[in-house]
């Protein structure tokens, strides 16, 4: 953040300069334009030799001794094939590289101004004329007005380095005064053998994008500083993300990691890839998400709040791109890849478990024109952004922002709820409440089980038949409502069917946030004592062994769980 | 605003694992070896702390700090952690496939790069899906140099009319195993120590 601050207060000092010169010389202007006799360049600076020289050939009253150096930034935009999911190279775009932070060098690689370039690419400088000067454009896009942005791409195999493309040491001059900074793709017809100098460029244009259409929508908030980390090293290996091994294109709740392994998955251009990812963090800083994340799928039956996060950064990239046509290439020569059509309502697996469903309500009623704006994010923003969804008792699902969305625009109801019922997903509350989509596991009803404080047991069972970690059914959620401060006492026990040695984990939420938790290790079993004031709170439940990946043996366990207050 | 938990937890569970090493090959007529290869060594597979206590982050329970993915392909590698092997020469190995998708056809590119040479005939698989299917790669590779390299696993499955697709990658290190970060260039440390790694534009220069 400090480093942030001085360069907007560096901003500021430029535009101070600039405005001081600029009455300076209207001062000076207006002096000659008075009749003035005598008059010379002012200038605390000291003239150079070559200034010197045209001085005294040219014997003006109005010598300048600063030259305004302009020019315009552009990169290299790849986009998709017409008819196949991958990048089509020969359709290369030159676009203007908006919104980035640009940086005057001295030879000693001093910054001695910078500024943030235009819509179109634009910039501009004053500059002592004859100083050799070049001029740095960093892989950053900053907005020091409110609300402010600040977005870097850094190279997460070399330090976090941030990234930046630089023109020629020259002496400013007329004849040196547009100065054109090109970023290129580093394509060559059959590879990438120069510098992915656009890489960086093509990423951060993706984001001002979806920033741009957050702002549009009405955020007045600053929007939390955020690193893109991306690497010609950075492989779809699961190991070292100092060496590049990230696994794939993700969101850690601080970060933004890109893959950028020519020839098997780079995702530089994929800008449904950099949205999608993108759309995590805005969940993260304007909305809320509860997601446990974790490997995902269109066809897969996940955990409510996986689905409704994936679900949501699948619609939000398209909505940004305003093409239902989710694209992310991959292979050799980036050729191949795949394609899916987010607006799309038939889907084999529908419900509040399937991103699929999600992405298909969100995105249809984004497209929507009926009694709104179509294509307008402007809603659903409010309702992400709203209190009804940010401090929602229940945890973040399909359901939630229905319940928010019936709340922050009421005449929406109707259109919303058969969206929702083409899903087959029940129009109720917050919690689910009612539904009667199984998903094919009856356990997985109701979606919240009621734990009651009166010892009263309550059976959940915890199964990864759907798939281990973040798949529907792994964790089994209960309410629990304390009607009166104190100390209350949660105890899991496995039921008569023993699956095995089971190993019971339980989680209590808050509004989303984690207000205790108890991973011990006895089997079958597990206990949780916590002080808890008046509130609704979601009790979390999973047998950890349904959360292995590593297991490839189907298990269901079940549990009879009590809550009572002890004092 | 949320906080941004600086901590990244790596999430295991997303790549599920187990590289099936097959130690003294020649003797077990079950596995498929490349009959031109000879003097297999026996692969020693070991595990560091840290990738076990890889294992214990994914008992986290909050929400932050988990890797929210890209969507792709249902499929990972049983095992992803590293190989180890003791230096350069030939290996077999098997790499194991998981994935929760039980419909459709799965199609197994594989490549290697520099350091890695892939003996085995065969270089794509086909795999029919099925509940709780387990689908093995078996590679005979020759490690030419000490390092870490990576077998590339190039992924799509079809089912019905949908192909999703994922790159996957198995990491292979051979010799010593310690892991130091290389890095990518020089970065050079500017005005207010800012490392920034300067790529080369390309500049038009005119008068106004």
């Amino acid at each position: 953040m400090g480093r942030d601050r001085i360069i907007m207060l560096q901003l500021m000092l430029a535009w101070v300069r600039r405005t001081l010169l600029l009455c300076v010389s209207t001062l000076l202007l207006a002096c000659g334009g008075g009749g003035s006799s005598n008059t010379t360049p002012t200038s605390s600076k000291p003239a150079s030799s070559l200034g010197s020289a045209i001085s005294s050939s040219t014997a003006s009253s109005s010598l300048p001794t600063r030259i305004t150096l302009t020019g315009k930034v552009t990169y290299d935009l790849v986009p998709y094939s017409e008819n196949q999911p991958g990048l089509n190279y020969s359709a290369t775009i030159i676009s203007p590289g908006r919104g980035l932070l640009i940086e005057l060098l001295d030879s000693d690689n001093l910054i001695l101004a910078t500024t943030i370039s235009d819509d179109l690419g634009n910039y501009s400088f004053n500059v002592d004329i004859n100083k050799q000067v070049k001029v740095r454009v960093k892989a950053q896009l900053l907005r020091t007005q409110n609300p402010t942005w600040n977005y870097r791409v850094t190279d997460n195999t070399s330090d976090n380095s941030i990234y930046a493309m630089e023109g020629s040491l020259i002496a400013a001059s007329d004849a040196t005064a547009v100065r054109n900074l090109h970023a290129a793709s580093g394509w060559t017809g059959a590879g990438y053998t120069q510098p992915r100098v656009a890489a960086p460029f093509a990423i951060l244009d993706s984001v001002l994008l979806g920033a741009e259409k957050v702002l549009a929508a009405g955020n007045s908030t600053d929007f939390p500083p955020l690193e893109l980390r991306w690497s010609v090293k950075n492989k779809a290996a699961d190991g070292e993300l100092a060496l590049g091994e990230i696994g794939t294109s993700f969101y850690d709740g601080s970060e933004i990691y890109i893959l950028g392994d020519e020839n098997n998955d780079t995702d530089e251009y994929d800008r449904y890839v950099i949205l999608h990812e993108w759309g995590h963090y805005l969940e993260s800083a304007f909305a809320r998400s509860d997601s446990i994340g974790g490997d995902h799928e269109y066809g897969d039956k996940l955990d409510m709040r996986v689905a409704m996060s994936e679900g949501f950064s699948n619609a939000f990239s398209a909505m940004m791109l305003d093409n239902p046509n989710y694209r992310d290439a991959s292979g050799p020569q980036q050729s191949n890849g795949f394609i899916f059509n987010i607006s799309r309502k038939n889907h084999v697996v529908r419900g509040w478990y399937s991103e699929a469903s999600v992405q298909s309500v969100l995105y249809n009623f984004y497209t929507s024109s009926n009694g709104k704006l179509a294509r307008d994010f402007t809603d659903i923003f409010s309702v992400l952004n709203s209190n009804a969804y940010v401090n929602n008792a229940a945890m973040i699902s399909i359901y939630v922002f229905a319940d928010a969305l019936r709340n922050v625009m009421p005449a929406q109801t109707t259109q919303f709820n058969s969206l929702l019922i083409e899903q087959n997903i029940e129009t109720t509350n917050a919690f689910g409440e009612n539904e009667s989509n199984s998903g094919g596991y009856t356990g997985s009803l109701p979606i919240y089980k009621t734990l009651a404080v009166n010892n009263t047991s309550v059976n959940v069972c915890s199964t990864n038949r759907f798939g281990a970690y973040n798949k529907l059914s792994v964790a089994q959620f209960m309410v629990l409502d304390v009607t009166s401060s104190g100390t209350y006492q949660i105890s899991v026990q496995e039921a008569a069917n023993d699956s095995g040695d089971s190993d019971p984990d339980v989680y209590l939420y808050s509004r989303g946030s984690l207000v205790g938790a108890a991973e011990g290790s006895q089997i079958d079993q597990e206990n949780l004592s916590r002080f808890l004031s008046v509130g609704i709170y979601v009790l979390k439940l999973v047998d950890n062994r349904t959360t292995d990946v590593d297991n490839s043996d189907e298990i269901t366990a079940c549990f009879d769980v009590r809550a009572q207050r002890i004092n | 605003m949320k906080t941004h938990y600086v901590i990244y937890v790596k999430y295991v569970a997303t790549m599920i694992v187990a590289l099936v090493i097959n130690t003294g090959c020649a003797d077990n007529p079950s596995t498929v070896v490349d009959k031109a290869v000879s003097n297999e060594k026996n692969v020693e597979l070991s595990l560091t702390s840290e990738q076990k206590k890889s294992h214990l982050q994914d008992k986290h329970p909050s929400h932050q700090g988990h890797k929210q993915s890209k969507p792709g392909a249902a499929v990972s590698l049983r095992n992803s952690e590293p190989l180890y092997v003791a230096g350069p020469g030939v290996y077999e190995l098997q790499l194991e496939l998981v994935s929760t998708s039980h419909d459709g056809k799965m199609v197994v590119e594989v490549s290697a790069t520099d350091g890695l040479t892939i003996l085995s005939s065969s270089h794509d698989f086909e795999f029919e899906l099925r509940e709780r299917g387990g689908y093995t790669v078996p590679l005979v590779i020759n490690a030419t140099k000490e390092g870490r390299f990576y077998i590339q696993l190039n992924i799509s499955i079809t089912a019905g009319q949908a192909t999703s697709s994922r790159v996957i990658a198995a990491i292979v290190q051979v010799g010593e195993s310690a892991v130091k970060a290389k890095k990518a260039g020089v970065p050079n440390t500017g005005q207010k120590g800012e490392a920034v790694i300067s790529l080369p534009a390309q500049e038009t220069i005119s008068p106004r």
